[in-house]
């Protein structure tokens, strides 16, 4: 792994007596794409804040190539900011926000501007540059912060949740501008939002946090495949978390489906919990397992939504949902007798 | 039918405070002007507004007046605007920010008479700024500040100031701190963001404080009249002088109308060279 750009170190803070965040440490490599990714209050926003310079820590260090910036105010530090609203300035045109940046450090006013040109052409703003920001539409504002963001190309970007005003479908298409944007300029950037789909689509390493605490950390596929607590289990993605009991021979035996996990030098003084994806569930009928876990349950409700069909299903004392294509299960009513099958490695167990 | 309705409403609503608009201040103005321009038998005539700007004595009092409200103007803000960051962004403890408040409002529920005399009392030859610079030393014997432009301008600034601190005070309160928060992300030192961005977005309301005090300060009569002590003339008190001793109202009111003209002319001008939005 390249030396880290970003290097935060045993970081706290804390409100009126209230722990926001827990000693946390965060590495972020050059040209990285790092979403934080967590419910609100989960301290994401604050560390953010930290970084950026709008917080002070109360301990810990904030490194930026191994120089410790976490007492440096804001405009000393090498890091730019996209705000959640933009925070665009209103009494000045759009290219005049944009130049701001290279001006305030020190670049002439001509090549400001040229500087500034540039950086609304990245992002395909140039023909409004006369306007004023309230004047623009809210993908605009988007942009213009953005641009007024990279224009000084800072080796690390801090986004904070800069999609979250915008509608679904310009969303969707902001989140690959930016993905590309992110790429040709090879900055790294920090991401905080609080839609797991966002971090997901982006992120080249997603952060979970919960509490103050990073709960898990990489690829946002490892974090699905094999979330490490029952929070970013639940968190990421839907998932039926089926309590376990270790059997005496050393087996695991799920409350859900026949079939036991085979031994595996378990600690029995802990807790075992499944996590079983839904679309990793399928309906059995009369034509046999198939090798698979079986559990008989009765239907709860089943939801099409067009391009996928939703069942819920009660089974002893668990509800278990699973996920479909189109209209892969037939039309079922509440009450129905349904056999769901699984296949037992596609078991993930979170050991708490 | 319907639109109808509507427009009737509509009428219903806006009938009572044009009422009062047009009763309590269109009227009044228009029985001024058209008196400016008649002479005794009720004939219209120029005569009053040349015997004004035909006499060097009018455009003096008329300096008199723009100068003393110009300056009462300038300190106001320079007091002011300070005073509204303290109460605005350095104040942190809520009951000493509302004491500061009230301290600053109080004032103007007592009448300007009481308190232009609060400070004859205190700028007299005997009075206590004259016996705490006497005692400190400072000046050797007391200083003459009634009857002086700047005693005058001492008690206009402080009648006037709370206005100046009320509108600069919201205006402050108004910057979005996210926007000083961009300001400094980018680069900018305290004092950058302080000149590029806080400071032109809430111009508007320090403007609009400067206005008040200016217009206030032109038309003031009670505190000028009292601190003046006879010897410094201002405009308002030539006119008092025509409605309450001389009875000429045609006079009067010419002068009245010469006072609206030529304040409404220096508002509109400032307002043509108030700050304009710079480039960054």
């Amino acid at each position: 792994m390249s030396p880290a750009l970003l290097s935060v170190r045993k970081l706290a803070k804390s409100y009126d007596g209230v722990q926001i965040l827990h000693e946390l440490s965060l590495d972020v490599a050059p040209g990285e794409f790092v979403a934080l990714l967590g419910p609100s209050g989960c301290g994401k926003t604050t560390l953010l804040r930290c970084i950026g310079g709008f917080v002070s820590a109360d301990a810990g260090s904030i490194e930026v190539d191994g120089v410790d910036i976490a007492t440096e105010p804001p405009y000393r530090r090498p890091i730019n900011t996209v705000f959640q609203n933009y925070a665009l300035f209103p009494h000045m045109s759009v290219l005049d926000n944009v130049a701001y940046g290279p001006r305030r450090r020190g670049v002439g006013a001509a090549e400001a501007r040229r500087d500034a040109t540039q950086a609304l052409g990245l992002v395909g703003l140039e023909a409004l540059a006369d306007r004023a920001p309230r004047q623009l539409s809210g993908g605009q504002q988007q942009r213009a912060a953005l641009a007024r963001a990279v224009v000084n190309r800072p080796k690390l970007l801090l986004l904070d949740e800069p999609l979250s005003a915008l509608d679904l479908k310009l969303r969707k298409r902001m989140q690959i501008e930016l993905k590309e944007l992110q790429h040709s300029l090879g900055i790294a950037f920090i991401f905080v939002t609080h839609d797991q789909d966002e971090a997901l689509a982006m992120a080249d390493r997603v952060v979970v946090m919960n509490g103050g605490r990073i709960e898990q950390m990489g690829p946002g596929e490892t974090l699905y495949r094999a979330p490490a607590t029952r929070f970013v289990a639940d968190f990421i993605g839907e998932a039926n978390l089926i309590d376990c009991t270790l059997q005496p021979d050393g087996s695991l035996q799920p409350r859900v489906g026949h079939l036991a996990l085979p031994p595996a030098g378990r600690d029995s003084a802990r807790k075992h919990v499944a996590v079983l994806r839904p679309e990793q569930i399928e309906l059995v009928g009369e034509g046999g397992t198939h090798g698979l876990s079986t559990a008989v349950g009765r239907v709860e409700d089943c939801i099409r939504t067009g391009s996928h069909t939703r069942l819920r299903a009660r089974v002893g004392d668990d509800m278990v949902t699973m996920l479909r294509f189109g209209s892969e299960i037939p039309a079922l009513q509440r009450g129905d007798s349904v056999t769901l099958g699984f296949r037992l490695d596609n078991l993930h167990v979170i050991v708490e | 039918m319907n639109a109808m309705r509507q427009r009737r409403a509509l009428w219903g609503l806006l009938g009572a405070p044009v009422l009062v608009l047009v009763a309590c201040f269109a009227i009044p103005m228009a029985v001024v002007a058209v008196a400016s321009f008649s002479d005794a038998n009720g004939h219209f005539t120029w005569a009053q507004y040349a015997r004004i700007l035909l006499d060097q004595y009018h455009w003096e009092v008329l300096e008199t007046t723009f100068r003393i409200a110009a300056l009462t103007t300038v300190f106001c803000v320079l007091l002011g605007f300070p005073l509204a960051w303290y109460l605005v962004r350095m104040v942190r403890w809520r009951p000493w920010r509302r004491a500061c408040v009230i301290l600053l409002i109080i004032p103007l529920f007592t009448s300007n008479v009481v308190r232009s005399f609060g400070w004859m009392v205190l700028l007299g030859r005997n009075g206590l700024v004259n016996d705490g610079l006497l005692a400190t030393g400072l000046i050797e014997r007391p200083v003459r500040w009634i009857g002086t432009e700047t005693g005058i301008l001492i008690g206009m600034v402080y009648i006037l100031l709370p206005f100046v601190v009320l509108a600069a005070g919201n205006a402050l309160a108004a910057v979005d701190d996210r926007l000083e928060q961009a300001s400094a992300d980018l680069g900018a030192g305290p004092f950058a963001t302080f000149r590029h961005v806080t400071l032109p977005l809430c111009m508007p309301g320090v403007v609009s404080g400067a206005v008040m005090v200016f217009t206030l300060a032109v038309s003031a009569y009670v505190t000028p009249a009292l601190l003046s002590g006879g010897r410094v003339t201002v405009f308002s008190m030539l006119i008092f002088q025509q409605y309450s001793s001389v009875f000429d109202f045609h006079y009067g009111g010419a002068l009245s109308m010469t006072l609206l003209v030529v304040t409404l002319a220096l508002v509109s001008l400032a307002g043509r060279l108030g700050p304009k939005e710079t480039a960054a």
